[in-house]
């Protein structure tokens, strides 16, 4: 029985460093689980735009609208959310001073994503189109398609100068 | 350091050719084994049927100090998750080839041998993950969480160390711990499974045990 035992304590202490070496990882919940795009406002020469106006950003859904950004002074982007069951969200922009407004088309693919049974679920969301009327706004572009726990810039919206 | 430790089975089985010498004359193939694993039959009836795996394992005795061995097995997977209610499925065949290495084969004893070793594993699933409703933030409305048949081909390695102890006759109780470390973890847009068969919960590295019935041919 001795010869059984002899080479336990050498297998226990390798036993024991790779516990210890597991017990590092795992599968942590993520802190911060808000799943949201960005979008930074941009003139036509590349700079950031700082909106001056008072700036209310509203999603159209059917049973009346959702306010995104409540009269905002000084903008310089938002964080928006996006459907889970839509393919299109409609963004309205309205400048009070100007008494203007303008609308942001973003077309999008949703992914839900499990976790683990600990963690929960989420919905993360794939950019394919994004358009703008042209009232203020210039254009509207993807910069970084994919949109999950990463904080990122998502669209660049660019105003004329 | 992760790779040491996972290497140090791999090291002894493999890294020994001298004491080949001392065989000459004496049989090279010294017979089959076929084991079942008693840990995971006896899992699911006593402790809890969420989760386990099932496998029977075949391996040959060279020299009484090498033991090539093929493991199959089916691992099933069927809970609710007590924080968000979110049921997780899956049900799929595993298969694990390796080669166990008697580290007291310089001192045999009748009573038996502790052997380490190591294990390439490979399964094949699809799972399903379904979860009460989630309330979109531009609707408001309940829109229900539905992932059905996500794929997964899963590849790992494990390195093990156990002892096999004599019974009766050709009959031997076995057991051994393991590490394993995931190298292919299925990880999508979808996310990543939560339960792998053969493997055990999803993670970079986990342990494992077997409990065998052991009969020697």
């Amino acid at each position: 029985m001795s010869r059984l035992t002899s080479p336990l304590p050498r297998l226990a202490a390798a036993l024991l460093a790779a516990l210890s070496l597991a017990a590092c990882g795992g599968d942590d919940c993520v802190i911060n689980n808000t799943v949201a795009g960005s979008m930074a406002f941009y003139l036509s020469d590349g700079n950031p735009c700082q909106i001056t106006d008072t700036l209310t950003v509203s999603v159209v859904r059917a049973k009346g609208d959702s306010v995104v950004l409540n009269r905002k002074v000084g903008a310089t982007g938002l964080t928006f959310p996006l459907g889970y069951a839509s393919a299109c969200d409609t963004f309205v922009f309205h400048f009070a001073r100007l008494g203007v407004s303008d609308s942001v088309f973003i077309r999008h693919d949703n992914h839900p994503h499990f976790i683990s049974l600990d963690c929960g679920t989420a919905m993360f969301h794939t950019l394919t189109a994004a358009d703008c009327t042209h009232r203020l706004m210039q254009s509207v572009s993807i910069t970084h398609p994919e949109i999950n726990y990463d904080a990122q810039e998502n669209l660049q919206l660019v105003f004329g100068n | 350091m992760r790779r040491k430790t996972f290497s140090l089975c791999l090291a002894i089985s493999l890294l020994a050719p001298l004491p080949l010498r001392a065989e000459a004359g004496a049989p090279f193939f010294r017979g089959v084994s076929v084991a079942a694993d008693v840990f995971g039959w006896v899992y699911p009836i006593f402790v809890s049927d969420a989760y386990y795996n099932n496998e029977v394992s075949v391996s040959a005795n060279l020299l009484n100090r090498f033991f090539p061995v093929v493991e199959a097995g089916y691992g099933h997977c069927n809970t609710v998750g007590e924080l968000y209610g979110i049921r997780y499925t899956t049900a799929a065949p595993y298969f694990r080839v390796g080669l166990d290495y008697n580290l007291q084969y310089k001192n045999p004893s009748p009573a038996g041998f502790i052997f380490c070793g190591v294990r390439a594993g490979y399964s094949r699933s699809t799972y399903d993950v379904s979860a009460p409703p989630v309330t979109d933030p531009v609707s408001g409305l309940a829109v229900p969480f539905q992932l059905s048949a996500v794929p997964c081909r899963a590849l790992w390695g494990e390195a093990l160390v156990g002892i096999r102890t004599h019974v009766w006759r050709g009959f031997q109780l076995g057991w051994s711990i393991r590490y394993k470390r995931l190298f292919s973890d299925c990880t999508t847009r979808n996310g990543n499974p939560w339960f792998i068969p053969g493997y055990g919960i999803h993670g970079t590295e986990t342990f494992g045990a077997t409990y065998q019935l052991i009969w020697n041919f």
